[in-house]
């Protein structure tokens, strides 16, 4: 099934949690996760399940003035 | 000493954390400065390539998390950006930024007004990037800003105070603190704005893109400390009229009574 992660389409299992997907990639030590606009708490995201189409956004900080 | 949202400042100087050639150069800067202040900005974590963490090298025990909402084209998006900001930083402290045309960078004073009143009613301490409006500084100062941030000149173009004249006004109407944003792009700039008795300045390109970025820092640090000493001791009054500095009586001879007081 398809979700967008940081504006790219993404193929996923179905079934899959929001962890188990965070888990395929090389995450900073501190970021946030927005599903659908919505900020998840990091305690939900082994319980947190995807479905079709469902937009995620993994925000951190970098540089900036 | 400075006090913003009861937090004390001893160094005022601010640091931007962009455009630093890498991480280790941005730690080096950081320790040369002294700040305690230091801005970041919220983007998608890159997931082909994963980049440098700056929060390996930015000890949020010891520094000010000030993050900003750079990229904020509205008040919307703004409030969007300060609530991610909120969640990764866990405080409240927020640079606001609003900047509708990405050609000029300059922030939009509507948008900005209407973000920082609803921000401070959801507890953020919101610092507005705004133009150097003495009036627009006020409004901000009544629905709760923490402090006021006009540029000297347009972000990025190390133009220096090239709105004097404003700042000036808003540094004598303000209540809240005045830290001067944007432009400053030598140490004479910073000491400038601390002269005039802005309560601090933020830096970041002058310094991140600078040959050498500790040293730029540790100069700029100084030419604060400077101006603030300046500020604190009074600065003479400008005139038109001449007055000499050296005494006028006790001319050495006849031949100098040129020199004598007229």
């Amino acid at each position: 099934m398809n979700v967008v992660i940081n504006g790219v389409e993404t193929i996923i299992s179905p079934g899959s949690t929001l962890a188990a997907v965070l888990q395929k990639h090389e995450l900073p030590s501190s970021y946030v996760v927005e599903l659908n606009e919505k900020i998840l708490d990091p305690e939900e995201y082994e319980t947190q399940l995807l479905k079709e189409g469902d937009t995620l956004e993994i925000i951190r900080f970098v540089g900036g003035g | 000493m400075l006090t913003i949202a009861d937090s004390p400042f001893r160094s005022r100087l601010f640091l931007g954390t962009g455009k630093f050639g890498s991480t280790a150069l941005l730690k080096e800067a950081i320790d040369a400065s002294g700040t305690e202040m230091v801005t970041v900005a919220l983007r998608r974590v890159d997931l082909r390539d994963p980049e440098d963490d700056i929060m390996t090298v930015v000890n949020q025990n010891t520094l000010v998390f000030l993050p900003n909402t750079s990229g904020a084209r509205n008040s919307d998006e703004a409030i969007r950006l300060a609530h991610l900001a909120r969640a990764v930083s866990k405080t409240n402290w927020l640079k606001l930024e609003v900047t509708p045309d990405p050609r000029t960078l300059l922030p939009d004073p509507a948008e900005t007004l209407i973000a920082t009143e609803k921000l401070v009613k959801e507890g953020f301490i919101v610092l507005p990037y705004i133009n150097a409006d003495p009036i627009l500084a006020l409004r901000l100062q009544d629905v709760g800003a923490a402090a006021v941030m006009p540029l000297g000149s347009p972000i990025g173009t190390n133009q220096g105070i090239l709105t004097a004249f404003q700042i000036a006004i808003i540094i004598e109407q303000a209540s809240v603190p005045v830290v001067v944003d944007a432009g400053i792009g030598a140490p004479s700039h910073a000491a400038q704005a601390m002269e005039m008795g802005a309560d601090a300045v933020l830096v970041n390109t002058a310094i991140a893109v600078s040959g050498n970025p500790a040293v730029m820092a540790s100069a700029f640090a100084q030419a604060v400390r400077a101006g603030r000493s300046a500020y604190e001791a009074g600065l003479g009054q400008k005139s038109l009229q001449t007055r000499a500095s050296s005494p006028q009586k006790g001319s050495l001879s006849e031949d100098l009574s040129f020199l004598d007081d007229k």
